[in-house]
C-alpha cells in the first residue's frame, strides 16, 4: 500500500501570549457608544430592562413591548431596546413631587412599578401613563421595587425604613412584611422562582427571606424567623444580584463583591477590583472594566434574540449621562466586513477580481439555481461524479511543496522567497536542510536570482527566531559566492548590508551578555546574604 | 505498598541530616569500597530444576525469498529461518507453521508440482523435508551431502513425479563450488537419486535458479554470469529419464558472462503463436524462452527468445557476440526483484528505492506504485495472476490486487532492529553513503530497539522500528527508527504501525548528492501508568557533508553536527476512536545546555509508576519533571473536538544536578563547559522518590546518586560511590536499588547497604558505546525480579579476534534479595530489547535476529499463544477448505467446455465478493483481551456487516 502524499508540515513559531484577553476582546466589541443626556442632568439612579428577565413564566405571556426603564430623579424614561429611542416618559407633575427611585416594567411590558422618595410604591400603565395603584405603607423612601419573576401580580419593595414588603396588585395593603434589617434597605431581589427574597442593607448584612413564614413586626428587635439566611459583610450593601439558577447570590459591599453560595450557605469568592463603592450589578457572560467620565450609578445589560445574547450595555452616571454601548451580532458584523472589503476593492479598482472571488465562493450553478432552469438538478442530486476530486486535493498544497516533491530544490526556494511568506520560507529552508539539499538550492544562481534570498536574509537576520537556520543559509551563500564579490555592484551592496546587520546583532548580543553578567553578580551577592 | 512508602519516608528522614554532615558520607564511602570485595563473578545457575519457563522463539525476519502462493491463492507461504509459515490470504492470519529442526535453518522452499498439498523445504544442514502443509505432517526427508541454497520443483515431461532442482554448494579444498543438482522423487521406490547436472566453475556463488518447461530449460546465474541448460533433442522413454547419466546428458550448457551485477532474475516459457512462428516451429521448437534480469545499478535487461538467439549465434559466427537485450533503466537503486506477468505482457520490477514498476512491453508504458515506505525485497505473481505478493524490507508481506493495486492481505512480522551477521550474497554497488561510513566496526551495527509494554493492554509491545531494513546494504550503524509498531507478543501478531516522527515515506530518500537521507531516530519511548499517554524522544543530526562549510578544519565537523542536533520530546495521547496515538505536545530541544551549545541530547526518559507524569534528563545536567496541564487561552479552558479540555504538557520542575568540574587547562579564563556523557533516572515503585545519576567522560567521581522527592523535586539525599563507572541503567524494586554499570550492584536503600554485586565480564574489545547498546536492565515489580542482559562472546575467542557473529547475550534473572540468579539464558545473537511485562511476571527478550522469547515463572499462566507455537488450531477447517480447493484445481487441469463455463461463473462470483481488508476484521476481533470483547452477537453483527454489504461498483 502506497503512502498518501501529505503537504509539508510548517515550522512552528513559539506562541507569544496574546495582548488582549478573550474578555477584553468581547467587551471591546461593545462599540458605537450612544450618549443620552437626561433632563436637567439629573443622575440616573436605576436602569432596568424588561427583556433582561431571566425567567420565563409558566403562563405564556408574550411581551407586547419591551422597554428599558431609566429612572432619573423626576422622570422615568422608557426606551425601546431596538431603536434606543425614548418611547414613553412618566413625569410627576406638581410641586410636592418626590423623586423617583426605581422603576421596573413588568415583563409583559404593560405595567411599570416604581418607588418614590416619599415612601410611596406606585404602579403605572405604560400605555396611558395613568396611576393604577399607589401604596403608602413605607414610612421612608423606597429604593427597590421589583416584579415577581413568575407571578404577574406580585411585587416586592425595600425601603429605608428597614422593611421589605410584598405586594399583590389587586389588594390594598402589603401581603407580607419582613422586619429585621437595622438600617436602610437599599437593594433586594427575588431569588430563583420567586419563593425567596434576598435583600441587602446598610446594616452590612444580606438577608435571605422566606415570605411563606411570617416576617415579624416592627417591635420585634429580634430577627424574624422568616430570615432563613444571613450574611455579614464588611460594608453597607449597595447592590445585590441573583445569578440565574437562584443558587448563587452576588452582593456588593463597599468596594468588594462577595459571591455567596446559597445551597452551602457560605461565601464562595470575594472580588476586589473596584477602587470605590460599587453601586450596581448586572449579569453578563463576560467580565471587563470600562472607564466612564463620571461616577456610575446604575447599569444593566440588555439581552436580545433567542439565545439571550448581550446586546446593549447601558450605564447611567451621576452626571445624568446615559451611555449605551451596542454589540453587533455576528451576521451583522460579517455583512459589514464584506461590505467594507467590497468598498476597498472598488476604491482600489480591483472590483473585477473581487467579483471573481465571490463567484468562486458561490460555486458553479448558482445562477441556474436562481433562474430555476430545468437542467438544474438541485442540491439533493443522487449521484455526483466528481472526476477531479483527487486532483483538486493535490492542488491545495503550496506550490513549493510540489516543487520539492519533484526534487526541484532551487525552484522551491524561489517560489517560497517570492511568496514573501516568512513561515513558508522557513518551512522550505528546514525541509531543504532535512533533505541535504540546501547547498543545491542555493548554488548555480546569478545576482538576479540570488537577490530575493539576500533581501530576505537582510530583513530577518536580526530576528532571533530560527537564527541558526538563517545563519547557516547566509554562511552557505558566502561559501558559494564569496569569490564573486566585486563583480556585481548590487550583490556587493547586499553583502555589505548583511555584514553590517550581523555586526549590529553581535553588538546587541554582547551588551545583553554584559547585562546578564552584571545581574548574575548581583544575584551572587544576594545569595551570600541569605 | 505502605511498606515502600515507609521506606521512602525513612530514607528521606535519614537523608536530611546526612546532607548536612558530609563527614558521614566519607565514612560511608570507605565502607562502600570495602564492599567491593563482594563483587564477584555471577555464579553458575543449575540448568535443571529452574522455576522459570523459556518459550520457544517467535517473531523473526522473513527470509529474502520469493513468497509462495498455494495453488488456489488461499494461502501464502512465508519462511523465517525457524520454519515455513502458512498464512491465509483472506484474513492475513497465521494458520500453521512447519518448524525446522531447532538446530537447523530454512534456506529455501517450493511447492510440489504434482501434489499441491506438499511443500519441499530445504535446510542449511542439507536436508530437504517434504511436508504435507494441510495436515502439518512430514512426508519425506531427503538428505543431501551439500548445503542447499535454492530449490525449484518441476515435473519433467512424461513423468508422474516431482523433480527437485537445487543449487548446492560443495566444500572443496579450493573453496566452495556450486552445483546444480536434480533429484527425482520416486514415490514407489521411496528413494531419491541425486544427479549433479552442472558444476559451476567460478568462485562467486550461483544465486538464481529457474527451471522452465518441465525441466527442459534451466536458467541459473551468479552475479556475474548466466548459465542456460537446455534439452533440445532428447526424446527418450520414461525409463531413460530415471537414469542419472542420461538425465545429465540431456542438457547442453551455455554460459553467458554479464557485464553488470545481476541482482534478480526471472524467465518464462511461452508457446509460439504467431503464424510465422508456427510455420517455423519445427525448426525453432514449440516454445520460446524469455529472460529478464535486473542489476545493481537499477536497469532491467529483457531478452526475448534467448535460447534461439544463443543457438543462432553459435551457428552463425558472423553474428555479433552480444545478445542485444532490451534495456529499461528506471530504478534509482538496485533492482531487487523482477518478474514476468502471467500473460508476459508486463515486466514487474521492484527496487530498493521503494517503487514498484509495471512495464508494459508492447508500448513501453510504465505504471509506478511509489511511496511503499520500505525497500522491496521480492515479489511473486500469484498462480492465477490476480495478485502480487510483495515482500518489503520492513519485514512485511503484502498481497496487492493486480487490477487496482490495492492491498488485500498484509502480513507484517516484528519490525525491530535486525542485524544480520552473515553477509549478503547479492552484489552491491558502493554508494557515497556506504563509502563515508562513520564506523568501520561491524559491531556498531547492533543497536537498541526502544520498547515498552503497554499497561493498558498487557499483551502489546510498543516498539520504535525503522522504516526499512535491508541487510544487503552494508552499513555499520543501526537504522534510525521513526515508526511505532504495536506488536502482540502473545499471539505473535502485528497490531498497528504509525509514524512517530518526520519520515521519508513520501519524499525521495536520497539527497541531491545521492547520499541516503536519514530519518530522525526515536531513542526513548515510555508509556504512562494508565496507558493513555506515550512519551517519545527523537534525534536527528545533519550528515557531516552538510555542515562542513561552517568549519575550517575537519575535526570541528562533529561538534558542528552536534550543534545542529534536532531533539524533540513528544507527548502522545491515545485516541480511542482512531485507534492511534495523537501528538499533543512537542518540546524542541528539551535539554539544551545554556552554556554549551553542543550539549543538547536527552539521555533518559522515565514514566511515573502511578501518576501521569514523566521525567527526563539530558546533557545539560538537569532533571525535568513533565506533567499535563489543561490548556488555557485567555483564562478560559480551550476545548477539543469533543468539548474535553485540551491538554498540553509542561515542565513542572527542573532540578539541576551537580556541575561537572571543568577538565583540561585550568588557566583558561573560560574553560569549555563539560557535559555529562550519560545520565539515568529511576522512580521508586510507589513513585515517591526519583533517583538521578550522571557520568562524564572523565570519571571524576563515579557513582554519585541523587535521591529526589518526586512530587516537589527537592533533593533529599545524595550518596557517593554507589557504582564505579560505565553506567548502563538503574532501577528500583521495592527497597532495593539496582545499578547496572561495569558491574551489577544491588543496594538496600533503607539500611544503605550493598546486598550483593557481580562482575559482568563484558568482552573488553567492546567500546563503551557498544556496551551500552547491548546491555539491558529490566525490572518486574509483580514477580519482584529483575533481568539483566550483557553481551558475551564464546569463551574460546574471548579478547581475541572475533567478529559480530560470535557475539551473543546472556540474560540473567535475579531476585533482588538473594544473590543467586534464578535463571540464566544465552541468546543466539545480541539483544535489541529487554522488556518487562507489566501486570504479568515475565520478560520479553528480543534479539538482533528479530526473534523474541518470553521468560516467565512456571506458575504464571502466561505463555505464548498456541498460534505462535504452531499448534494445529484450525486443522479441520483448513483441510476441508483446501480439499475443496484441490478438487477445483484438479478440474482446472481437465480441459472441457462446460468446465470452463463453470469456472467463469466462479470467477464472476469471486469478483463480486467484497474485499475485506484484514485490518477491518482485526478491528472487530482485536479489541484487547477476550474478556473485554463486546458480546458475541455484536461481533457477529459487525462481521456480517463487513461481508454482507452489497458490493458497490
Amino acid at each position: 500500500m502506497a503512502a498518501e502524499v501529505t503537504p509539508l508540515e510548517q515550522v512552528r513559531v513559539p506562541v507569544a501570549p496574546s495582548a488582549l484577553t478573550a474578555d477584553q476582546k468581547y467587551w471591546a466589541s461593545f462599540s458605537s457608544q450612544l450618549l443620552l443626556p437626561s433632563q436637567n442632568s439629573a443622575p440616573i439612579i436605576n436602569i432596568y430592562s424588561s427583556s433582561a428577565s431571566q425567567y420565563k413564566s409558566a403562563s405564556s405571556v408574550t411581551p407586547t413591548s419591551s422597554y428599558i426603564a431609566i429612572t432619573t430623579s423626576q422622570r422615568i424614561q422608557l426606551l425601546s431596546p431596538q431603536t434606543l429611542k425614548q418611547v414613553k416618559s412618566i413625569t410627576r407633575g406638581g410641586t410636592n413631587s418626590s423623586p423617583y427611585h426605581s422603576a421596573q416594567v413588568r415583563r409583559d411590558g404593560r405595567i411599570c412599578i416604581l418607588g418614590t422618595d416619599s415612601g410611596q410604591v406606585q404602579t403605572y400603565d405604560t400605555n396611558s401613563r395613568a396611576i393604577l395603584k399607589q401604596w403608602d405603607e413605607h414610612k421612608q423612601p423606597v429604593w427597590v421595587t421589583k416584579w415577581h419573576p413568575k407571578d404577574l401580580i406580585g411585587a416586592m419593595s425595600c425601603s429605608d425604613d428597614g422593611t421589605v414588603r410584598l405586594w399583590d396588585l389587586p389588594s390594598e395593603a402589603s401581603t407580607w412584611k419582613g422586619y429585621g434589617h437595622r438600617d436602610y434597605v437599599r437593594c433586594g431581589t427575588f431569588l430563583g422562582d420567586g419563593n425567596l427574597i434576598a435583600t441587602g442593607s446598610y446594616d452590612q448584612t444580606i438577608r435571605v427571606w422566606d415570605p411563606r413564614i411570617d416576617g415579624g413586626n416592627s417591635e420585634g428587635n429580634t430577627s424574624s424567623r422568616a430570615t432563613v439566611m444571613q450574611f455579614k459583610l464588611k460594608a453597607p450593601v449597595e447592590a445585590i444580584l441573583a445569578l440565574p439558577g437562584g443558587n448563587t447570590l452576588v452582593g456588593a459591599a463597599g468596594e468588594k463583591i462577595a459571591v455567596l453560595d446559597l445551597v452551602a450557605g457560605r461565601p464562595l469568592h470575594s472580588m476586589q477590583n473596584h477602587q470605590k463603592t460599587i453601586t450596581s450589578l448586572a449579569v453578563a457572560s463576560h467580565v471587563a472594566g470600562i472607564k466612564y467620565p463620571s461616577p456610575v450609578l446604575s447599569l444593566d445589560v440588555v439581552t436580545a434574540g433567542p439565545q439571550k445574547e448581550d446586546r446593549h450595555l447601558c450605564v447611567g452616571t451621576q452626571s445624568g449621562l446615559l451611555s449605551i454601548r451596542t454589540r453587533l451580532t455576528e451576521s451583522v458584523m460579517k455583512a459589514r466586513k464584506e461590505k467594507e472589503k467590497e468598498m476597498t476593492a472598488l476604491m482600489e479598482g480591483k472590483i473585477d477580481e473581487y467579483d471573481q472571488r465571490q463567484q468562486k465562493k458561490k460555486g458553479r450553478g448558482w445562477e441556474k439555481r436562481l433562474r430555476g432552469t430545468k437542467d438544474y438538478i438541485g442540491e439533493g442530486a443522487d449521484i455526483i461524479i466528481d472526476g477531479d476530486a483527487g486532483r483538486k486535493r493535490g492542488k491545495k498544497g503550496a506550490t513549493w511543496d510540489v516543487a520539492l516533491r519533484k526534487l526541484q530544490y532551487g525552484l522551491a526556494l524561489d517560489l517560497a522567497v517570492n511568496s514573501g511568506d516568512n513561515i513558508g520560507i522557513l518551512t522550505v529552508l528546514t525541509a531543504l536542510v532535512h533533505r541535504s539539499a540546501l547547498k543545491t538550492a542555493l548554488s548555480d544562481r546569478d545576482s538576479h536570482t540570488l537577490k530575493p534570498i539576500l533581501k530576505w536574509l537582510n530583513k530577518h537576520i536580526m530576528n532571533m527566531q530560527f537564527i541558526r537556520l538563517k545563519a547557516d543559509t547566509a554562511m552557505l551563500v558566502l561559501e558559494l559566492y564569496a569569490e564573486r564579490i566585486g563583480e556585481n555592484l548590487e550583490f556587493d551592496e547586499q553583502i555589505k548590508e548583511l555584514h553590517n546587520k550581523v555586526r549590529q546583532s553581535c553588538e546587541v548580543a554582547q551588551s545583553c551578555l554584559g547585562t546578564l553578567g552584571m545581574i548574575s553578580l548581583l544575584e551572587a551577592d544576594g545569595g551570600s546574604d541569605r | 505498598m505502605r511498606r515502600q512508602e515507609k521506606e521512602a519516608e525513612k530514607a528521606a528522614l535519614d537523608a536530611t541530616p546526612q546532607v548536612e554532615h558530609p563527614r558521614q558520607i566519607t565514612i560511608k564511602k570507605g565502607t562502600h569500597f570495602d564492599s567491593d570485595v563482594d563483587v564477584k563473578d555471577v555464579p553458575e545457575v543449575p540448568s535443571r530444576g529452574s522455576s522459570w519457563n523459556i518459550s520457544r522463539p517467535a517473531g523473526g525476519r522473513f527470509l529474502d525469498h520469493d513468497p509462495v502462493f498455494s495453488l488456489g491463492e488461499k494461502y501464502l507461504f512465508l519462511a523465517t529461518k525457524r520454519g515455513v509459515h502458512v498464512y491465509s490470504t483472506a484474513d492475513s492470519l497465521l494458520v500453521r507453521t512447519l518448524f525446522a529442526n531447532p538446530n537447523d535453518t530454512v534456506t529455501s522452499y517450493a511447492l510440489s508440482s504434482t501434489n499441491p498439498n506438499h511443500i519441499y523445504v530445504a535446510h542449511s544442514a542439507g536436508d530437504i523435508i517434504l511436508w504435507d502443509w494441510t495436515s502439518g505432517g512430514e512426508v519425506l526427508t531427503i538428505p543431501s551431502k551439500w548445503a542447499i541454497r535454492a530449490v525449484t520443483i518441476a515435473k519433467v515431461h512424461r513423468t508422474e513425479y516431482d523433480t527437485i532442482f537445487t543449487i548446492e554448494s560443495e566444500k572443496t579444498k579450493n573453496g566452495v563450488r556450486d552445483h546444480i543438482v536434480a533429484r527425482h522423487v520416486l514415490w514407489k521406490a521411496a528413494k531419491t537419486t541425486e544427479m549433479s547436472l552442472y558444476r559451476w566453475k567460478r568462485d562467486d556463488p550461483l544465486l538464481f535458479l529457474k527451471v522452465l518447461d518441465g525441466g527442459n530449460v534451466i536458467f541459473a546465474a551468479s552475479a556475474k554470469e548466466l548459465v542456460v541448460g537446455s534439452d533440445g533433442h532428447h526424446h527418450g522413454d520414461s525409463d531413460d529419464e530415471l537414469d542419472p547419466i542420461k538425465f545429465k546428458e540431456r542438457y547442453t550448457w551455455r554460459e553467458q558472462p554479464s557485464t553488470v551485477d545481476i541482482t534478480c532474475l526471472d524467465a518464462e516459457a511461452r508457446p509460439r503463436h504467431t503464424d510465422q512462428d508456427v510455420k517455423r516451429s519445427d525448426k525453432l521448437g514449440q516454445m520460446k524462452y524469455n529472460l529478464v534480469y535486473g542489476d545493481a545499478q537499477g536497469s532491467t535487461y529483457i531478452y526475448e527468445d534467448i535460447l534461439h538467439k544463443m543457438e543462432q549465434r553459435e551457428q552463425n559466427k558472423k553474428l555479433e557476440k552480444s545478445l542485444k537485450p532490451r534495456v529499461d533503466r528506471w530504478h534509482r537503486e538496485a533492482v531487487s526483484t523482477v518478474k514476468w506477468s502471467l500473460d508476459s505482457n508486463y515486466v514487474i520490477s521492484g527496487g530498493k528505492e521503494t517503487v514498484l514498476v509495471l512495464l508494459q512491453l508492447e508500448t513501453g508504458k510504465r505504471q509506478n506504485l511509489p511511496h511503499l515506505t520500505s525497500a522491496i525485497l521480492s515479489l511473486t505473481v500469484s498462480p492465477k495472476g490476480t495478485s502480487y505478493a510483495v515482500h518489503l524490507a520492513d519485514n512485511s508481506v503484502m498481497v496487492l490486487s493486480t487490477s487496482e493495486l490495492q492491498p488485500k492481505t498484509n502480513i507484517p512480522g516484528i519490525q525491530s532492529l535486525f542485524t544480520s551477521t552473515t553477509p549478503s550474497l547479492l552484489p552491491q554497488v558502493p554508494t557515497i553513503t556506504s563509502l563515508c561510513q562513520v564506523s568501520d566496526d561491524p559491531v556498531d551495527a547492533f543497536g537498541r530497539t526502544p520498547a515498552v509494554n503497554n499497561p493498558h493492554n498487557p499483551n502489546h509491545l510498543l516498539l520504535a522500528v525503522p522504516a526499512s531494513q535491508d541487510n544487503s546494504v552494508d552499513i555499520n550503524s543501526p537504522a534510525p527508527a521513526p515508526f511505532l509498531q504495536t506488536f502482540d507478543a502473545f499471539t505473535g501478531r502485528h497490531v498497528t504501525r504509525q509514524a512517530l516522527s518526520r519520515n521519508l515515506a513520501i519524499t525521495a530518500n536520497i539527497g541531491p548528492d545521492l547520499t541516503k537521507l536519514k530519518e530522525p531516530n526515536v531513542t526513548h519511548i515510555q508509556i504512562s501508568a494508565n496507558g493513555q499517554w506515550l512519551s517519545t524522544v527523537e534525534e536527528w543530526t545533519p550528515p557531516a557533508a552538510d555542515v562542513d562549510f561552517t568549519v575550517y578544519t575537519k575535526d570541528k565537523v562533529v561538534s558542528e553536527q552536534k550543534r545542529r542536533l534536532e531533539t524533540y520530546l513528544k507527548f502522545w495521547r491515545w485516541d480511542q476512536e482512531s485507534d492511534q496515538w495523537v501528538l499533543e505536545t512537542r518540546v524542541d530541544l528539551p535539554h539544551q545546555s545554556p552554556n554549551n551549545p553542543v550539549a543538547n541530547r536527552v539521555f533518559d526518559l522515565v514514566a511515573h509508576p502511578r501518576l501521569t507524569a514523566f521525567a527526563t534528563t539530558g546533557q545539560d545536567g538537569v532533571v525535568r519533571l513533565w506533567t499535563p496541564k489543561t490548556r488555557l487561552g485567555d483564562g478560559t479552558v480551550i476545548r477539543g473536538a469533543k468539548g474535553e479540555g485540551a491538554i498540553s504538557w509542561r515542565c513542572s520542575h527542573s532540578i539541576e544536578l551537580e556541575n561537572i568540574p571543568a577538565v583540561g587547562d585550568a588557566g583558561l579564563d573560560f574553560p569549555a563547559v563539560p557535559a555529562p556523557t550519560k545520565a539515568k533516572l529511576a522512580y521508586s515503585n510507589d513513585g515517591s522518590i526519583l533517583v538521578a545519576t550522571q557520568e562524564s567522560s572523565k570519571a571524576y567521581e563515579a557513582g554519585l546518586v541523587h535521591f529526589f522527592d518526586a512530587a516537589t523535586g527537592t533533593l533529599k539525599y545524595s550518596e557517593p560511590a554507589m557504582y564505579l563507572g560505565g553506567l548502563i541503567d538503574i532501577g528500583f524494586l521495592g527497597r532495593y536499588f539496582i545499578i547496572l554499570s561495569d558491574d551489577l550492584r544491588v543496594w538496600d536503600v533503607v539500611t544503605n547497604k550493598l546486598i550483593y554485586g557481580f562482575k559482568l565480564r563484558i568482552p573488553h574489545k567492546l567500546t563503551p558505546m557498544q556496551k551500552t547498546a547491548m546491555s539491558y536492565l529490566a525490572l518486574n515489580v509483580s514477580s519482584n525480579t529483575f533481568a539483566i542482559a550483557v553481551p558475551k562472546t564464546n569463551a574460546g575467542t574471548a579478547d581475541m579476534l572475533w567478529g559480530p557473529e560470535d557475539l551473543f547475550s546472556t540474560v540473567t534473572i535475579f531476585n533482588p534479595a538473594r544473590p543467586d540468579p534464578i535463571i540464566s539464558y544465552d541468546t543466539a545473537s545480541p539483544l535489541t530489547a529487554l522488556v518487562s511485562l507489566t501486570g504479568t511476571s515475565g520478560f520479553v527478550v528480543l534479539d538482533a535476529s528479530a526473534e523474541y522469547r518470553i521468560l516467565s515463572p512456571k506458575n504464571s499462566t502466561m505463555s505464548l499463544s498456541s498460534t505462535v507455537n504452531g499448534e494445529p488450531l484450525q486443522i479441520e477447517a483448513v483441510k476441508e477448505e483446501e480439499d475443496i480447493q484441490m478438487e477445483e484445481d484438479d478440474d482446472d487441469a481437465v480441459p472441457g467446455a462446460e468446465r470452463g463455463d463453470d469456472e467463469d461463473m466462479v470467477d464472476l462470483m469471486n469478483d463480486e465478493k467484497r474485499v475485506v481488508r484484514p485490518e477491518q476484521l482485526a478491528g472487530i476481533f482485536d479489541n484487547g483481551p477476550s474478556f473485554a470483547l463486546p458480546p458475541v452477537h455484536e461481533i457477529f453483527k459487525s462481521v456480517v456487516g463487513l461481508y454482507g454489504k452489497k458490493a458497490t461498483a
